[in-house]
Parts: structure tokens; sequence; C-alpha cells
């Protein structure tokens, strides 16, 4: 076999587990279990003595050191003042998450005895720009080039749509993880993949679940012993409680009741949950998701999308029997259960392999038609617009399929697009005119992205020197909100040429990427200056706290 | 809603206000710190985020000097008046005064100012309740349907009691009306489940409402329909705020509860129900405060009687409930003076009105100020006065004699410090007596003698110390009586070493015990019996090779004794001593094999090396085990080894061969099912197998967990040696095809399939005395 294109592994970077794949010498995605040879790895994280571990041990391990072990951190992404403590250090977040990164990556190097230095990373569609941001910098501080940020749901559709690829359809993708609930409109077809609309919350999941029955547990064990304490006080008995409730939610999924016993203080209390308290005890949060998807499917049919042809479950939560009773009695429609705790890391791992394959076809057909590497981003538009011949393309996909040994047609359909559209919608602190300040919303949710969106703005006085924006973001599909409604996630500063007249016209444009990510320039329309924008994410690790911990990160080996 | 103060969620000292840029530093750290630990408490969490959320806002303030200084005194102010707890106070009492129906402006007003809410808030619940009257029949009526049902009897009752049409009562009633008490259990009530309800709770806290209806801002009596429209709408609203924080999660979670609850009249009912509960759970907390001495005062129980009759019981149902009560908690209830009962009623309701109203009153007045120095100094007496912990008694007196130097009731104030500390001081000596002589009559001794010392030393007084010597002197007496008692007692009848430990527990805690001698002469008496003990002890601890327990037995003979048994053990000692030694070194080779990870023949090598310099060690057993388990790791790894130089030739085959779980290849053209690994590789003892071995061994081989594996016909065999099938480097193969060649049968000749270069195989027929391998097939 000639030379190996570069590999592109996708990762699923989980509340509560993640896992990594990729695809094998016969395209088909494979998640590769790690060193414990677990195909899910919990994303817990133990701060021992002087090293990391992170995995099973690591959450083994809570329970008899409960306050150096780390958990659901994915829940805290982006928020700037969660820290962790350890011997007198503050960790971040992002570096916890890329210590979950790292162990995987690691594990799979030993796996493969190959070398893991490009990654897509899956994120919940929910997640806001801090939060993605916030991601990506997690994969830069465990020594990866993240090739891109791509949606959970997306990624399941991927994996569901590589299965097969004649059949078009549209399917809500119902994700709902360890933390977070995702719901998603995807227009499957036999070139792309496509966001309609998505939503959710991303503080609603599993651990909500088992949330439910660790309080049932603390009531029981109060009413047995008659002791008022709130024995979750005590951090060991907390984590105690904290696995045995997610066990018990994992075999109330296979049985119809489950033995637990609480033990605190001494006293030890054998109980029995059975199935019917575990839905009552946790009908409301279903309710939500329900309703969740409700407002999903009237937005949707706002864009023209009246029916879908299935519900894909994702996620491990979903194996709950009350999950698909539920939806099959709202929407009348079987659920498919689809690889719940596999397919995000997979499609993530497709759509990566996918990226490779097409870096090497733009390189050969530069190649081929003498343009630079820079000039080729959309080949099927070039092929459509004539500016690359239809037989360049095929001999340059039947040279890539030569040399790595894939299929002519995969090699072809590697130009898979994926439409997504952004979660939230965008915009900026304005002035009504009664002076009241308000947001006004330059990109609203549910759009397909990239996209780009310009709005023109006036200088107050004389000689200003500068211009202070301040970017919202919100939920709402409305142009104008009050600023309570949003939350602010950038400001910019337009540094102004001097002498400027007062009333001058500048105009703002919002660039908003596939990834959901925000580019914001701006340009001084009387003379048509570019002017300078400074933006800084708010509340993602940046500057010397980044820097010391990717070196940190470099000098570590997690186990 | 009224946030929390920065100086007191800080833990910060407050008087003197902590000013030490870095300790507040440090403090907001630690915080930070312990909130995003509890981020995912189950039941704290959110809590804790909104605490997380309150960051950016605290750093400003704390960090700029006139903020914090404002942030100080507020602290200052609201501890000194144990605020908080006086508004919940107020709160509740004039929840109970609203439910009246007779509210006045100026009640609302304060109600209003109380709860950082606007007038017209207060106005809107109040008018939800439709009209004065109906307010007190829905108390009636949702007091009763705690227990999930109402009776016939109780609906006429109310409806007498109102003068009103018992249809009307019925259409206020919720839950299922029922003829008596009989058919209750026949009902199959579920009540609401009491996590659930703590979650409500829990919730309702950090967004600071009082029930789901208050957070729906609808009435209790409002349709199922229209809840739920205001539930979803809700919902709706809170999405759309952007701010996800812990006020808009509280509010998402409660709104999907809103949405279950008052999804079925059932649910309903039981959420109810469970309010109702709460509601009588305000009265028993007051009847417990009332019950200071486990006994209630007569004064008290007319207010108690008023106060559950606001609650919508009647006069007979209070005395009841309060009875009963009571009894449950054994409190004592004074009888009353017959007499004069309707005026201490309305005597004690006046109190109540004018004890709400000083106490509002004290909260209030600082923002109203100008007072004269008396009318002050009252006031500063009266809030001493309701404080019951001496220290904040002393706490305002302190600050009022600083603020009021040179005034005149700044002696008296300085006077009733000095009674109160000295009252204190006596209250807690006396306390401290009754502790500690508490823990003695348990026999709790040594902790005891413990405090007692403690004491000592910061005591200041002559008298106060020549008690507390006292006390311990007799402690001491008594402590070793009763170890002199257990000394006698296993003297008799315990073994060696508990009569061993016994005798020197008590030579070490009363070196100047009255018996001394009496137990020094027990132990020699014992040092025979206690010298077979230990011999028979050493020869277990040599068993499970426990040196250093042995060493630490001799030594204590040694250290006991001097005698003929001493002497013998002392020459032990060196023996144990090496034994330790080896049992370290070998410690150390394991830990330094162990350091090499994976390399077994390096750690292999260490461990050799080792017992061919010292061959005669004591610890060669283990040395020896060691050996063998490595030779074993070593095996399995190249055998692992192996199957990934095979899984990188399979993925060449383009994809014919495809691996499954369990180390066994599918072919695809031919669906046959192949072991990944031949004989060569798994077993590793004998590379070679003679034909009748290899079908032994084909016959015990479990790959992949199947067990019909079968010899492959030389067809079967070439067809995938002919197809790049990764070789292990075997020169030959058994098939199935074997035929006798002589008559006697003696003499078996089988077809293989061998190879010269790896590559080119071919059918060659050879005896099955010779040497090959096996390469299992089966067909799945």
């Amino acid at each position: 076999m000639a030379e190996q294109s570069k590999r592109i592994f996708g990762i699923d970077l989980g509340t509560t587990y993640s896992s990594i794949a990729y695809v094998d010498e016969f395209g088909k995605a494979v998640i590769i279990p790690n060193a414990e040879n677990e195909r899910v790895m919990p994303s817990v994280v133990f701060f021992d003595e002087d090293s990391i571990v992170v995995g099973d041990v690591a959450k083994e391990s809570s329970k008899l050191y409960p306050n150096e072990v780390v958990s659901f951190v994915k829940r805290s992404m982006g928020e700037p003042n969660f820290v962790f403590l350890h011997n007198s250090e503050e960790y971040r977040a992002e570096e916890i998450s890329a210590y979950i990164l790292k162990k995987l990556a690691q594990d799979a190097e030993q796996y493969l005895g190959e070398k893991v230095t490009d990654v897509v990373i899956t994120c919940p569609a929910y997640f806001g720009i801090n939060e993605r941001e916030a991601t990506r910098k997690a994969g830069e501080i465990a020594g990866f080039n993240v090739r891109q940020i791509i949606n959970e749901p997306t990624a399941a559709a991927i994996a569901y749509g590589a299965m097969d690829t004649n059949n078009e359809r549209v399917v809500l993708v119902y994700d709902l993880g360890g933390g977070t609930f995702d719901i998603t409109m995807i227009d499957i077809r036999k070139d792309s993949v496509e966001v309609i609309c998505t939503g959710g919350d991303h503080n609603l999941g599993g651990k909500d679940w088992d949330d439910r029955i660790v309080a049932y547990m603390v009531e029981i064990f109060q009413n047995e012993t008659g002791t008022e304490e709130d024995i979750l006080d005590d951090p060991d008995t907390w984590q105690d409680l904290q696995l045995s409730a997610e066990k018990a939610k994992k075999i109330l999924s296979q049985r119809p009741k489950t033995p637990i016993s609480v033990t605190h203080g001494g006293e030890r209390i054998k109980m029995t949950l059975d199935r019917e308290k575990f839905q009552e005890i946790t009908e409301d949060l279903l309710e939500r998701t329900i309703e969740f998807t409700r407002e999903m499917l009237e937005e949707a049919e706002s864009k023209g999308y009246k029916t879908f042809d299935e519900i894909i479950l994702v996620g491990g939560a979903t194996r709950m029997p009350h999950v698909t009773e539920r939806i099959q009695e709202e929407f009348s429609i079987t659920p498919k259960i689809f690889n719940p705790d596999e397919a995000v890391a997979k499609g993530a791992a497709i759509y990566g392999w996918k990226l490779s394959l097409n870096d090497d076809l733009i390189e050969r057909l530069s190649r081929k038609t003498n343009k630079q590497i820079q000039q080729i981003d959309e080949i099927s538009e070039m092929i459509d617009n004539k500016e690359i011949s239809t037989k360049d393309f095929k001999d340059a996909a039947q040279e890539v399929a030569n040399e790595t040994g894939y299929t002519l047609p995969s090699v072809e359909r590697s130009m898979l697009k994926v439409k997504n559209v952004t979660s939230k919608s965008f915009g900026i602190v304005a002035h009504t005119a009664n002076d009241q300040e308000i947001v006004f919303n330059i990109v609203l949710r549910n759009t397909t992205v990239p996209i780009t969106r310009k709005k023109t703005f006036y200088t107050a006085v004389v000689d200003q020197k500068t211009v202070l924006i301040c970017i919202m973001e919100s939920e709402t599909s409305q142009v104008e909100i009050p600023l309570t409604h949003a939350v602010e996630i950038k400001t910019a500063i337009l540094n102004l040429p001097p002498n400027l007249p007062a009333d001058l016209p500048i105009e703002i444009t919002f660039v908003l990427n596939e990834e959901g990510r925000l580019h914001i320039t701006a340009v001084e329309k009387a003379e048509s200056r570019q002017v300078d924008v400074m933006v800084d994410t708010a509340s993602v690790i940046q500057g010397e706290a980044l820097e010391k911990a990717k070196e940190r990160s470099q000098n570590l080996v997690v186990h | 809603m009224q946030r929390e103060n920065y100086y007191i969620l800080l833990d910060l000292t407050i008087d003197p206000p902590e000013n030490d840029p870095n300790a507040i530093e440090a403090a907001i750290l630690q915080k930070k710190a312990e909130w995003s630990r509890l981020r995912n408490h189950p039941t704290k969490g959110l809590q804790a985020q909104k605490f997380i959320n309150m960051i950016p806002d605290m750093e400003k303030v704390m960090r700029d000097e006139a903020l914090r200084k404002q942030e100080a005194d507020a602290a200052a102010a609201a501890l000194q008046k144990g605020k908080e707890s006086k508004i919940s106070e107020i709160d509740s009492h004039i929840d109970i005064l609203m439910g009246k129906g007779y509210i006045a402006h100026e009640d609302i007003a304060r109600l209003a100012e109380i709860h950082g809410l606007e007038a017209s808030d207060i106005q809107e619940r109040i008018t939800a309740k439709k009209s004065d009257q109906y307010i007190r029949v829905d108390q009636q009526i949702n007091l009763r349907m705690g227990k999930g049902y109402l009776t016939e009897a109780e609906v006429s009752k109310i409806a007498r009691q109102n003068s009103m049409e018992p249809e009307e009562i019925r259409k206020r009633i919720r839950c299922p009306i029922i003829k008596d008490e009989k058919e209750a259990g026949d009902l199959k009530l579920r009540p609401l489940d009491k996590s659930i309800e703590k979650a409500i709770n829990d919730n309702l806290k950090v967004i600071g409402k009082l029930s789901l209806y208050d957070f729906l801002r609808a009435a209790e009596n409002s349709d199922l329909e229209i809840l739920q429209e205001k539930a979803a709408q809700k919902k709706k609203e809170l999405a759309a705020s952007g701010k996800k924080d812990a006020m808009v999660t509280a509010g998402n979670i409660l709104a999907g509860h809103c949405l279950t609850i008052f999804k079925t009249n059932d649910t309903r009912i039981a959420y109810d129900a469970s309010l109702a509960m709460a509601k009588l759970a305000a009265l028993d907390s007051d009847i417990n405060v009332a019950a200071a001495n486990s006994t209630i005062r007569h004064e008290y129980v007319d207010i108690l009687i008023r106060k559950a009759m606001k609650f919508g019981m009647d006069r007979q149902e209070a005395a009841d409930y309060l009875r009963d009560y009571c009894q449950k908690k054994k409190y004592r209830i004074e009888s009353k003076p017959e007499k004069k009962r309707m005026r201490l009623v309305f005597a004690a309701s006046a109190t109540l009105a004018i004890g709400l109203l000083v106490i509002a009153a004290v909260i209030f007045s600082s923002i109203h100020k100008k007072h004269s120095l008396a009318a002050e100094y009252d006031r500063v007496i009266q809030s001493v006065e309701a404080q019951t912990e001496a220290e904040k008694k002393i706490q305002i007196l302190e600050k009022y004699v600083k603020s009021h130097m040179a005034e005149g009731m700044a002696a008296d104030a300085a006077k009733r410090i000095s009674e109160i500390k000295s009252a204190t001081d006596a209250e807690r000596f006396n306390r401290f007596l009754k502790e500690t002589d508490a823990l003695v009559q348990a026999g709790d001794y040594q902790k005891a003698l413990d405090l007692y010392k403690q004491k000592l030393q910061s005591a200041t007084d002559a008298d106060s110390k020549k008690t507390i010597n006292g006390m311990i002197q007799k402690v001491l007496g008594l402590s070793e009586q009763k170890d002199f008692e257990q000394v006698t007692a296993v003297s008799l009848t315990g073994s060696p070493d508990q009569k061993m430990d016994t005798f020197q527990r008590y030579l070490a805690d009363h070196p100047e015990g009255k018996n001394i001698d009496k137990v020094k002469a027990l132990v020699n008496e014992i040092s025979g019996e206690y010298f077979i003990y230990v011999n028979k002890q050493l020869a277990v601890y040599d068993q499970s090779e426990k040196w250093e327990d042995g060493l630490n037995l001799c030594r204590k003979y040694i250290d006991t004794y001097d005698n003929s048994n001493s002497d013998r053990l002392k020459q032990l000692v060196p023996v144990y001593e090496e034994k330790i030694r080896s049992e370290k070194i070998f410690a150390g080779l394991v830990q330094k094999a162990n350091a090499l990870g994976t390399d077994y023949a390096g750690a292999l090598e260490i461990f050799k090396d080792y017992l061919e310099a010292y061959p005669d060690t004591s610890v060669k057993n283990k040395i020896q085990k060691e050996i063998e388990r490595l030779d074993g790791l070593l095996a399995a790894q190249s055998t692992e080894k192996a199957e990934q130089d095979i899984r990188a030739q399979l993925a060449k085959t383009g994809g014919r061969f495809i691996e499954r779980a369990g180390g066994v290849v599918v072919d695809t053209k031919t669906g046959l099912m192949w072991g990944i690994m031949d004989s060569t590789v798994t077993q590793t003892a004998t590379k070679c197998l003679t034909y009748d071995e290899g079908k032994k061994y084909i016959k015990n081989l479990k790959t992949g967990g199947f067990t019909d594996w079968r010899l492959p016909t030389p067809a079967e065999l070439t067809g995938i040696y002919a197809s790049a099938f990764p070789s292990t480097g075997a020169k030959t193969y058994w098939t199935s095809e074997n035929y006798t060649g002589y008559a006697d049968g003696w003499h078996v000749m089988v077809d293989t399939v061998s190879t010269e270069d790896s590559i080119h195989w071919e059918i060659i027929r050879k005896d099955s005395l010779e040497c090959g391998a096996v390469r299992a097939v089966r067909k799945p």
C-alpha cells in the first residue's frame, strides 16, 4: 500500500462517558477500546497524589477520595468560575477535559501503534459559542490538531446514514446523554446530511435520573433511621450513593426491580426500588424532553418540515424502557434504538475520514488543474461551475482509491456535505428610538450555517475613538429582545482612525462558520477602511492560564 | 429577592470586618473550589451553581473598598439583629394573618417591604383568592385534604360554620369526597413521593417561591387546564431567557414538575395534600418552640390553639391536635385557671399582635431613625432581652458602650455586661461539671480526665482549679479501681496474652496505683505460661512469614522478663532481623522489576541474577515463583505480538478475511471460520505436534467459545494460503486426509500442506510422527 493519508480520529467527549473511534482499512468505523478494554470510558478524572488517573479506576476511587475526583466536568465547560483545586494548583474545566482526551488518545495509540494527531471532537448541538470554544481548547491543551467540532446528533446521523446510503429520509435524533439532552431534526440525503432544527437543554441528562434515585434513597434512609441529618453532606456517602444510583438505574432498565443499600455513619438500610417507583419520581424529567421535542417540531414546521420518517434514539440514557414507551405514546411511531453509546464517536470518525479523503482529493486536483490548494474548497460546486472537469475529478478519485485501498464510490462520497444550523441567536446591544437598551439579533437560531450577515451602525460623536460592541447570545427566534433574555459572550472594540465625523456608517459583519464559531469584521464605509476588531471570548481559558495548562499537559502521562 | 451577604457567604470575620485583600481572595478561591465541587451534588447542585454565578459580582464588591465597607456594615447589621431568623418568623405570622382575610393596606406594604416585593405582587396573591370568605373555606378544606379525601360529615360541618350551602363547598373541593372513614381504604391514594416533594421545595427555595401555585402565579383552586397552560407558558418563557443560570434551571425543573403534577387530578391531590401537611409542620414547629422544658405553660395553650384555628381548624379540633401532638412528643400541658379563659384568649391574641408589631418595629425602625437616648437604650435592652445567647447580648451591649462612652447609660450597660459574663461563666462551669460527670457516670474516665486537664489549663480562679483537681483525683481513683477489677477478672480466666496485655496496660496507665505491687507480682507469676504462648505464636508467625510480628513478640518478652527464657528468645532476634532484611530486598527486586513495565525479559533477568548471586537466600521460593510468573507473561506477550503481526497481514488481504471477536477470522469467500492462531503460537512449550497430538489439540480447542473445530481438508488449507493468508512461520500443517501405510495399520501417512518459503504451499504426504502444526477450521 502506498503512503497512508493522515488518519483523523473521532472523539465523543461525553458528560459521563467518552469514547474514540477510527475508520479501519475496510472503511468501517470502529471503536477503539482503552487499556482497560472498555469501549466507552467514564469521563472521570482522579488526581492521585502526583499522577492523574482517568476512567474506571478514577470512578471507583470517587468513593474513597471524593474530594480528589472530578466528574461531570462537561457541565461546567465554558463556565469561567468553575475551578478544581488540587495541591493548591487551579484546574479549569478545559484542562480536566483535556486529560480525558489524552487518556483516550494514549490508549488508542497503544492499541493501534500509531500516533493520534488530528481529531474531530463532538459537542451537544445545544452548546453555545463559549462551550464550543472551550471544547476546542480542551483538544488543544491535550496536544491535538482539532480539525473540527461537530454536533453530537449530526455525528449520530452520519453514523446512521452511513449504514444505508440509498434511503433518503428525515429523522429525528433524540439524544439523551449523561448530562445533556438534544433533539434534532436531520434531513439525510445521498450526498448531504442537513440539520433542519435543533433544541434541548444542556442541564438535563441521565445524571438527573440518578439524582432522583439518590434523593429517594436519602428519604428512605431518613425515614428508617429517624435521623434528620442530610447524609449527602458527607462526601463519601454522596459519591457512594451517586454510584449506586447509576447502577440501580441501569439494572432497572433490564429488570423490574433492584435492591439497593445505603450505608452511612455505621447504619445500613436495605431497600428495593421498582421500575414503577423509578418512573414516578422521574416522570417530570421525561416530560421535559417531550416538551422540548414538541417545541422543536413547531419550529421545524415553520421551515416547511411537517413530518418525519423515523426517530432514532442516541445516548445511553435512552436505554430506559419508559423513554421508548413515552415517545411511542406521543408520536405513534416506534423509535429505533441505534447503537446508543457508540454512534456519536463512530459518526465523528466517519466525518474525520471523509475530511482526510477530501484533503487527498484536493491535493490531487490541485496538481492536475494547476490551481493552488487554497483555491479548491467546495469540489462539487467547482464541478458544477465547470471550474474542474468531471474527468479530472474521476481520475483524482480513482488515484486516491488506488492508493488508499478504499473503493471508488466511498472516495467519491467523501464530498458528503454536512449542513448545520446554529442553536442560538446572535445579536448586539443596540439602542431603540426612545433610547432603551435592547438586543438586536442579527443571526437567528436554527439558521443554516455558514452564514454571513451585515448590519450598519453609526458613530455617535465627532472624532469618536472606539466603538464598544457587546455580542449577545440568546435562545429566541425574535429579532428584538430585552437585555435580560440574552447573555453576553464577547465584547469587541473597534478602534477608529482619528478625525472622523459623527454619524459615520460602520458596517459590521457577522460570519458564523460551520462549527457555529463567530468571526466579526468591521468596515468603516466612508473611505472603506478595514477597522481593527478585537474579540475575546469572555469565559474560556486563555492567555497565561492556557499556556500553563498546555505545559502541564505536555509533561503528563495519564493512567 | 434579597441576595446573600458576601461576608456571610464567604465565612469572613465581620467584627472587625476582614479587610486583608489576600485573605479575601483566598476565601473567594476556597469557596469557588467548594462550590465547583458541589456543582453536581444531587440536591445542592443548583444552590452551588447560583453561588458560582454570583462570583463576578462578589469579586467586584469585595475588591472595591467602598462597596466592601457597605457589605460589611450590612453583614454586621444582619448578624446583630438576627435578622434572617426574625424575618422568617414574621413571615409565618403574617401568613396566618393573611389567611384570616382582614389585612390592612399597611400590612400589605409591610409584607411587601419584608419580602422585597412590590405591593402589587402581594395584592395579586390576595385577590387571586377571589373573596375573603372563600379564603377561610379554602383553608379549612386544604387542612383536611392532607389525608387525601374529605368525608361528607366534614363538608357539611364546613358549610355550617361558614353559613354556606354544602354544594358551594363541594365546588371548591379538589379531592374525592367519601361517605365515611371506612371508605378511605378503597381510595388507594398515592401520596406525592417525599423525594419529589423535597426536590420541589429545594428548587422553590432557589427562586424564592412558596408553592408551585405561587410559581405559576395561579390561584390554588385554578382548573387543571389553566395550570397546564400556565406551566407550558412558563416553560416557554424560561426557554426564551438566554441566561442559563441556576434560577432558570430551577425554574425549568419546576415547570417540568408542574407539567406532571397538574396533568391529572390524582397527582394534583397528592401535591395539595403535601402542601397541607407542610402547613401543619409550621404549627408543629411553633408547638416545639413553646414546649421549652417539655412543658407547655397554660398561657401558651390558648395562643397555640388560636394559631391552629387560623390554619382552618375549629376550637375542638385544634385542642385535640395540640393534645395528640404533645402526647406523641411527650410534652406536658399545664392546666389553666378555668375562670379567666375568655379574657386570656383575647389577651393572648393581643399579645401576639403587639409582639409582631414590636418585632417589626425593631427591624424597620433603624431606617426611620432619630429617637431619644433613653428610648434608644430601651431598645437596646429590648433587643438584648430578645437574644437567647449570652454572647450576642454582650456583643450588643459592648457596641452600645463603645459608641456611647460618655453617656449616662454606658455605666449601666457595662454593669449588665459583667453580670451577664459572670452568670454565663458560672453557668458554663456548671454545665462543664455536669457534662463531665455524665462521662464519669458512663465510665468514660479517660475522656473526662482529658477534659478536666484541659479545663485546668484554661481556668483562672483558684476555686475552679481546686474543684477540678478534686475531680481529677476522684476519677483517677475510680479508673484505677475499675482497671484493677479487670486485672483480677482476667488473671482468673484470661488467656496468657490477654493477661499480659491487661497487666501491662494497668502498669502503664497507673504508674502510682495502689495495687501496683500486686499487678507486678501477677506479671511474674505468668512468666512460664506466657513463654509457652510466645513459642506457639512464633510458630504461627513463621508459618505465615510474619517476621516483623515475630520480632516484636520476642522483644516484648525480653523487655518484660530477664530469665533463661528471655535469653533463648534473644538468640532468635538476629534470625528474624535477617529474614526481614531479605524480605525488604525481595520487595526491592519486585519494585525494580515492576518499573520495567512490560519488559518481562528484563524483569526476569533481575530475579535470575539475584538468585545466582545468593542461591541460599531465604526468599528463594518467592523468587522462583516470580520467575515462573514472568515466564508465563513473556510467553503471553510473544503470543500477543504474533497475533498483532498476523492481524496486520490480514488487513492486506483486501477484505477477504475479516476478524471477529475471540480470535477467529471469517473467510468471506468460503464462509469458513479459521482461528487466527495456529498451534505453533498457542502451544508455547512444544512447537512440534505429531498427527495424533494435533488431533488431540483440536479436540480440546475452545477458541472464540466454539468447540466444533476440526482439521481442514487439503483443499481448504491450500485455498486460504493461495490468497495470502498470513503465515506464522510454520512449514507443515496437518490436514484431515490420512492413509494407513501398512496393512497392520501401525504406520499412518497424512496429507500435509507444506512450504519452503512461506509463500508457495503444496500438498505433501508425510509420516504422522513427523513435526507438524495445526490450523483449525469450522463451519459457522
